[in-house]
């Protein structure tokens, strides 16, 4: 029998389930840990694991967390960038088949002042008064534009270009279509021309030199013309006001209740009816609550200089909740940079490992109350113009472009008037005197956006890249132009 | 009094608290959609206050009606002042921030007042041997419970603001 007893064990341990060795989960912040109150980061989650592994992992930065679920197959591996709030510390909690539930608090450094960003391969430090400067290396740039709006201004020389993959470069090029400040110190022809041909704000915030004291220079003499400011949603309130859906509704219930209460009070005077009314109006008013589905709404609203190749775009997707429940707003995957509007309201982020992008927001939501994802991103946009002041209080509008436009509406010294479809090169006379007071929600946003002593032009846009837009989105691109009326 | 009277009774008394509280509600939120404001602090107002108007009535209301028609018909018309406002509460518990166990535990402490007040009621009516002295007797003890319900609100309000 002991003679059995060696190779029964053998079996018995080969029969055993394999016990590998426990996920191995890396959390890296981008920026080498750095940003600022209030803006947005990225953190990178690596799990790798050597037996089949289950689970989740959640980053939690103040009210808000993302949720990244972890489905991997032994000896796989997992990279994920999850986009967070900056907070000085974030939780995150690791959840995985294998190993115990395990809490971690990622450190974040958050400064003050203006963020600085030196990529540079050389490490050469630099600095620009009033900045704080942050020695980066290629791994430190995020892989979402919306990690950007931890750095201020950056710095890159030809060899950080160089050793930035894909996603990399696509969330700097996607910086520099929102205004981001880069300096490129001596940058490759084609790449300069990549960006430059991206950039917003007509490529004023993007700088180059051949060295790095003269692309420090020009990024100093760059910030003396200040970024656009993009519209908030306080200057956007009227438009992006939710439709009341649910008050009209249970003011119809409340009315209809109290109506029937009243016929069973004049009708009749058993006690069983008289209880019986309210209790089934409560039920069925629950019910009620519970069955109607929020009516989702999308505000898109860009703006473009003129003769800009981008235009810069912020979205509202907004709904008003109908009962006390868990809302789980799906994430637009044709609008960018999703986020809760409010920084203070609490929202769980899901993120799809395959897609690498939240595809849902849930929040906690009681009847009446507004809930909003807020969007922010760019689009290739073409509306070259001129704005020529002619005789009296006539004006001449250009389309300097190779595209037609659409029709539009003109505005002007604080009134609104319809502008005509233009083909390239074809012009418009417009009489100040013909303008009429704003008659609609947008044109009052777009006269409070028109510069002081200046116009601007309002076309309302087709929202086909946004193929799981709600119905009734509506979309606005408003082309200030400075002049003198 | 006749039999119907006080179920009928108690079901006016609830229903014009919960369509007066409905109406300033709606009202008020109805203001406060339009200018972008929140309607939790609106809605849990409407619940404080349906919940202590309803107590206020239901202790001087519960005791006569028990002390008059006895337990069985005090109950039932007491119960109508509380349900009466249940549609109001639901829709304003969806609104409101407070947890929904403490407005249910609210609710079931006024179904408990509105079953044993009567009782009370009753217990006056067999002790005093004498309906309209029972009726009497009830309406002074309800009213001093209104008012103390009305002081301990007051004083509950200015600690917890």
């Amino acid at each position: 029998m002991r003679g059995l007893g060696v190779p029964l064990l053998a079996l018995a341990l080969s029969s055993a389930p394999h016990v590998g060795a426990a996920p191995q989960v890396e959390l890296t912040p981008a920026w080498a840990g750095w940003s600022r109150p209030g803006r947005a980061t990225e953190v990178a989650v690596q799990v790798r694991a050597d037996a089949t592994t289950r689970g989740a992992i959640e980053i939690a930065s103040g009210a808000q967390s993302a949720r990244a679920p972890v489905n991997l197959a032994a000896g796989e591996s997992l990279r994920l960038e999850v986009p967070v709030a900056s907070a000085e510390s974030l939780e995150v909690t690791i959840d995985l088949d294998g190993a115990p539930r395990e809490s971690r608090a990622q450190a974040l450094s958050l400064s003050e002042s203006p963020l600085l960003g030196l990529a540079l391969a050389s490490g050469e430090a630099a600095r620009i008064e009033g900045f704080h400067s942050v020695p980066l290396v290629p791994a430190d740039l995020p892989r979402g534009t919306a990690a950007y709006a931890s750095m201020d201004a950056l710095v890159l020389d030809a060899a950080t270009l160089r050793a930035l993959d894909p996603g990399q470069l696509g969330a700097l090029i996607g910086h520099a279509a929102a205004c981001g400040r880069i300096a490129l110190v001596a940058p490759d022809a084609g790449a300069w021309r990549v960006l430059e041909g991206a950039a917003g704000c007509g490529a004023r915030m993007l700088v180059s030199g051949d060295t790095l004291d003269a692309a420090l220079r020009r990024l100093e003499d760059s910030l003396a013309s200040p970024a656009a400011a993009p519209p908030s949603a306080s200057d956007l309130a009227a438009l992006l006001r939710p439709e009341p859906t649910a008050w009209p509704r249970i003011v119809a219930a409340l009315v209809a209740f109290f109506g029937i209460a009243a016929l069973a009070v004049a009708f009749t005077a058993s006690p069983a009816v008289l209880l019986l009314v309210p209790l089934l109006a409560s039920a069925f008013l629950a019910a009620l609550l519970h069955s109607w589905e929020p009516r989702p709404r999308l505000v898109v609203w860009a703006e473009a200089e003129p003769s800009a190749r981008v235009a810069q775009y912020q979205a509202w997707h907004s709904m008003s909740g109908v009962a006390r429940r868990r809302l789980d707003v799906p994430v637009l995957a044709g609008l960018a940079a999703p986020r809760a509007c409010d920084r203070q309201r609490a929202v769980q982020l899901a993120v799809d490992p395959a897609r690498a992008q939240p595809v849902t927001a849930s929040f906690d939501s009681r009847l009446f109350e507004p809930v909003a994802l807020c969007y922010s991103g760019h689009f290739p946009v073409m509306r070259a113009l001129s704005v020529t002041p002619l005789d009296g209080d006539r004006l001449e509008v250009r389309n300097q472009g190779t595209l037609a436009w659409p029709a539009g509406q003109f505005l002007a010294g604080g009134s609104v008037q319809e502008l005509p479809a233009l083909n390239p090169g074809a012009s418009a006379t417009l009489s100040l005197a013909d303008g009429q007071a704003p008659r609609d929600d947008a044109t009052r946003a777009a006269l409070a956006r028109t510069p002081y002593d200046g116009y601007a032009l309002l076309w309302s846009l087709q929202l086909d890249a946004v193929a799981d837009a709600p119905a009734g989105a509506v979309a606005w691109l408003l082309v200030p132009v400075a002049g003198q009326t | 009094m006749s039999d119907s009277r006080p179920g009928r009774l108690g079901m006016v008394l609830g229903l014009t608290v919960a369509a007066a509280g409905a109406t300033w509600w709606l009202g008020a939120t109805q203001l406060a959609l339009r200018q972008s404001l929140g309607t939790a602090a609106l809605a849990a107002a409407l619940l404080a206050g349906l919940w202590v108007t309803r107590a206020m009535l239901l202790a001087p209301f519960a005791l006569r009606a028990g002390a008059i028609g006895g337990w069985r018909h005090g109950i039932s018309s007491s119960l109508a002042i509380v349900v009466a406002g249940w549609p109001v509460v639901v829709a304003a518990a969806s609104a409101a921030a407070p947890a929904v166990m403490g407005i249910v535990l609210g609710e079931v402490a006024l179904l408990v007042a509105a079953v044993a007040l009567p009782a009370v009621g009753h217990g006056l009516r067999a002790l005093l041997r004498s309906p309209g002295s029972a009726a009497l007797a009830g309406t002074v003890l309800g009213g001093a419970l209104s008012a103390a319900l009305w002081i301990w609100g007051t004083v509950w309000i200015s600690v917890n603001g």
